[in-house]
């Protein structure tokens, strides 16, 4: 009696699962064509809008550029210079010194003229204290301001600071050891100014820095990385950014803009109410929390990705350090989950309610259970002899082929559109997706599952800052 | 779905060639979906290499066409910008040069050397202009766009009109008010800068009549297009000033009649801001502002304190400190003072900066018994690191 109910619950269990993989692919194919069609109508729309008359224009809207630095002293120098050439008539970078326990603060006074000035802004965000503001006395940098606050722990309370003394309508948030392309503002402005609904937020793409070849803070030539793990990030930002962004931002029901690289609309995030400093996934958070007081407002909004790589990071090249921020992220999207479990599968929540955060609760914080609980029944099944192998073994290279057919298809996509790559090294990178299933991904679940365990027993893990080596300099003789 | 293989009743003994007909439903579609997947590898393999094939050629055809092209075309320039009179003559006598590489019976050559004097018209400025735009047309090059404006293609069209617009190269009235009426809002949007460019007497009423509400990048082009005429070929942009155009659009004509210093239009702006939405007003208060217009001082200081949108007072207050009037001073000292928005407050100490000098400004008998808040504002305000603009 017992056993009839425990197999009926097992296979009541098998067809639920079979359900939830069979709605999963049929997420990934419908992602796979909207994206196409948003990078189809990002290509049309981008036809129509001439950047040098946005370049010329008294009339573009200003931009606050805001990237907190903590101990950077190493590279803050070529990475502010590389902020202050960035191709926009109206905008100002505010360096924002969290506290830094190495020279970063005197190195920023000495080289950019800084002396300690009066500065009166709103605290309408409260962050830990500032201790002063500063400004260049030479008006070759009179777009600097530099902040210098006390640590507060984490990146969303340098980033409030920035935001109460930001001047402009617009901000981008920004990580200063992030090599941004010159024409980032003028790319991610364009979505804000040519949409007739409110535009909150606006994402691009972000790329691997680690083999990139870098001359004075600007991009000389772009090159996959030729460490295996970078290489694997690569991939997987590449099929997120390329497929799942622009897959989702077409429905407009996008999770999140990256932390690395974000344009977002000031009186909105200030209206509600800024970065979560406690938030181990402040960047899912802000859009989260952007989207949620647009709706109980009952305001229209639109949150795009635009398919332009426009950033670059250097990624962990050591799996220690990649693992701790992917146990970070993990903890992020369950606080995320727990923190906004109101708004899950609420209909007065539209597209966030009913969509963006039950697709993450799902598919993204489920499917790292649902992928090891499969794992521990195949055991089973294998142990208990009740496996049929051929049945098994053509499941195990559908689910394989899928994989590698929406990596590839991303890879070459990304490439046909915009050429970033020579095409052998999109060859090689083909090549390192056959690997990713069987290698990388196991490490990332890994990773994903301890950082669920970490958050449930609330066990402090490291922040994740990894040791900065530096990218590779060669003078600019060719852009790719 | 992996733990679903234990339900199967599948012999052991299945051959290959029986695996799909005696497997179960879900079984057969992923077999189906396997085939279909390594076949979409196989495609998108075959892409890869097909594109890589095919830059391959093209790159192969450019790096052979484009140095001659512009060796030619910069060749003619330097040959005939120097010479005292740039007479028709000078060019023609050069033109023959293009004959032995048949651009005429090549598209792919053609087409590069289209593109290689829209890039050079573009590049150099003078004369030279001129001079391209002169072997552009006598090379009948522009055959290929005209055509092109008939295509199905939006891609063609938008490429005909952008080309014929970086040329300089001028279409009947009667042609560019067609283009205006396509359906297609990309091929619109460029038929739209080439009308204002081109028309011989146009008018913000095509704009009306298509009725499309402005977003700020429409705004933005149309002011920076509109912007580039000369004073004399523009029409007053009052006549649109009225509660009978779209706001877009009057926000639109009063920002170029700021920019035309149409002084008149101030009045019809003041008259509009009892009937508009906020959202105009904002733009109407600023463009009354910006042109400076002392008579509309009283109004806007009456309006300030029945305003409820702090957006609308911080544009008066803007507005007051650039009208140069007698009444503003005092206004805004006494806003900079009663007002507790901290926005509205900067504002008010800004355009009180403006409107009187920092000597004055001491003088008055408050200045000692500022708050700290208030004092360090004033410091802020005057601190000259600080860019307001």
């Amino acid at each position: 009696m017992l056993k009839n109910i425990l197999l009926q619950l097992f296979d009541f269990y098998q067809y639920l699962i079979f359900i939830y993989c069979l709605v999963l692919f049929g997420i990934y194919l419908m992602l796979i064509l909207s994206s196409r069609a948003a990078i189809s109508k990002y290509k049309r729309e981008s036809l129509t809008v001439d950047k040098d008359i946005l370049l010329r224009s008294y009339l573009s809207p200003g931009i606050s550029v805001i990237a907190p630095a903590y101990n950077e002293g190493v590279t803050i120098i070529s990475n502010v210079r590389s902020l202050l050439t960035l191709s926009y008539p109206r905008f100002e970078v505010i360096i924002v010194n969290d506290g830094s326990k190495d020279d970063t603060l005197n190195k920023l006074i000495a080289e950019f003229k800084l002396i300690k000035t009066d500065y009166a802004c709103q605290q309408e965000l409260s962050t830990f204290p500032v201790r002063g503001y500063y400004k260049s006395v030479d008006r070759a940098y009179q777009k600097l301001l530099v902040i210098d606050k006390e640590n507060g722990k984490t990146k969303a309370d340098a980033v409030n600071a920035g935001l109460n003394a930001a001047r402009f309508p617009y901000f981008l948030n920004t990580d200063v050891d992030c090599i941004l392309d010159s024409d980032t503002l003028l790319e991610l402005i364009q979505p804000f100014i040519t949409s007739h609904k409110r535009v909150i937020a606006v994402g691009a793409t972000l790329k691997m820095a680690n083999s990139c070849e870098f001359d004075a803070g600007m991009l000389v030539r772009a090159k996959p990385p030729k460490k295996l793990l970078p290489r694997f990030q690569e991939i997987e930002y590449i099929r997120s950014f390329v497929t799942g962004k622009m897959g989702w931002s077409y429905l407009n029901a996008v999770p999140n803009v990256s932390g690395g690289l974000g344009l977002f609309d000031r009186e909105v995030a200030l209206k509600a109410g800024g970065y979560d400093r406690h938030s181990f996934g402040e960047d899912m958070e802000i859009i989260i929390r952007m989207s949620q007081y647009m709706l109980d407002n009952k305001l229209e909004y639109i949150i795009k990705y635009i398919p332009v790589t426009l950033c670059w990071t250097e990624g962990p090249e050591s799996l220690k350090i990649l693992t701790r921020q992917r146990v970070r992220w993990a903890r992020g999207l369950l606080q995320i989950i727990a923190q906004y479990r109101k708004i899950l599968f609420r209909p007065k929540y539209k597209k966030l309610g009913m969509l963006v955060l039950p697709y993450s609760f799902l598919f993204e914080l489920l499917a790292a259970f649902i992928e090891v609980g499969g794992i521990f029944i195949y055991i089973f099944l294998i142990y208990t002899d009740r496996i049929d192998w051929p049945f098994a073994i053509i499941l195990l290279l559908f689910v394989y082929f899928f994989s590698i057919a929406l990596t590839t298809l991303s890879l070459v996509w990304n490439q046909i559109i915009f050429k970033q790559y020579k095409w052998h090294e999109v060859l090689y990178l083909c090549f390192t997706a056959l690997w990713e299933p069987i290698i990388y991904h196991p490490l990332v679940l890994f990773a994903s599952l301890k950082g669920y365990l970490f958050q449930l027993t609330g066990r402090q893990h490291s922040w994740g800052n990894m040791q900065r080596k530096g990218f590779v300099q060669k003078p600019a003789t060719s852009k790719t | 779905m992996v733990c679903f293989v234990s339900n199967i009743r599948g012999s052991e003994l299945m051959q290959a060639m029986g695996l799909y007909e005696r497997s179960p439903f879900f079984i057969q579609l992923a077999i189906v979906f396997v085939f279909l997947l390594v076949l979409s590898l196989i495609i998108i393999y075959t892409v890869l290499f097909n594109r890589k094939f095919t830059d391959y050629l093209s790159d192969i055809r450019e790096a052979r066409w484009k140095p001659i092209t512009q060796d030619l075309l910069i060749e003619i320039i330097s040959e005939t910008q120097d010479l005292p009179r740039n007479k028709a003559f000078d060019v023609d006598r050069h033109l023959h040069k293009f004959e032995p590489f048949r651009f005429s019976e090549h598209n792919h050559r053609r087409r590069i050397l289209i593109n290689s004097i829209v890039d050079l018209r573009e590049q150099l400025s003078g004369n030279t202009k001129k001079i391209l735009l002169y072997i552009y047309l006598k090379l009948n090059l522009q055959k290929d766009a005209i055509r092109d404006l008939d295509s199905l293609f939006p891609r063609r069209v938008i490429r005909a009109i952008t080309e014929l617009n970086k040329m300089g190269y001028v279409l009947e009235d009667e042609q560019m008010q067609q283009l205006l009426t396509r359906k297609n809002k990309y091929i619109y949007h460029v038929a739209r800068t080439y009308y204002f460019l081109y028309h011989s007497n146009f008018s913000i009423d095509v704009l009306v009549e298509r009725g499309e509400k402005l977003s700020a990048w429409d705004e933005m082009e149309l002011f920076s297009t509109i912007s580039q005429l000369s004073e004399d070929s523009v029409p007053q942009f009052a006549q649109w000033i009225t509660p009978q155009t779209p706001e877009d659009l009057v926000a639109l004509s009063a920002r170029l009649a700021v920019h035309f210093l149409q002084f008149d239009a101030a009045c019809q702006m003041h008259q509009l801001l009892d009937t508009c939405s906020d959202w105009l007003k904002i733009r109407l208060i600023n463009a009354i502002g910006k042109l400076m217009q002392a008579e509309c001082e009283k109004g806007l200081i009456a309006r300030y304190p029945n305003e409820e949108n702090p957006e609308i007072k911080k544009e008066i207050l803007k507005a007051l400190g650039r009208t140069g009037g007698d009444l503003s001073p005092d206004f805004l000292v006494r806003a900079f003072l009663d007002e507790t928005d901290f926005n509205l407050k900067k504002h008010a100490a800004l355009s009180a900066f403006k409107s009187m000098p920092m000597a004055e400004i001491r003088e008055l008998p408050f200045f000692d018994r500022l708050s700290t808040d208030e004092t360090a504002l004033i410091q802020y305000i005057k601190n000259p690191l600080i860019n307001f603009n």
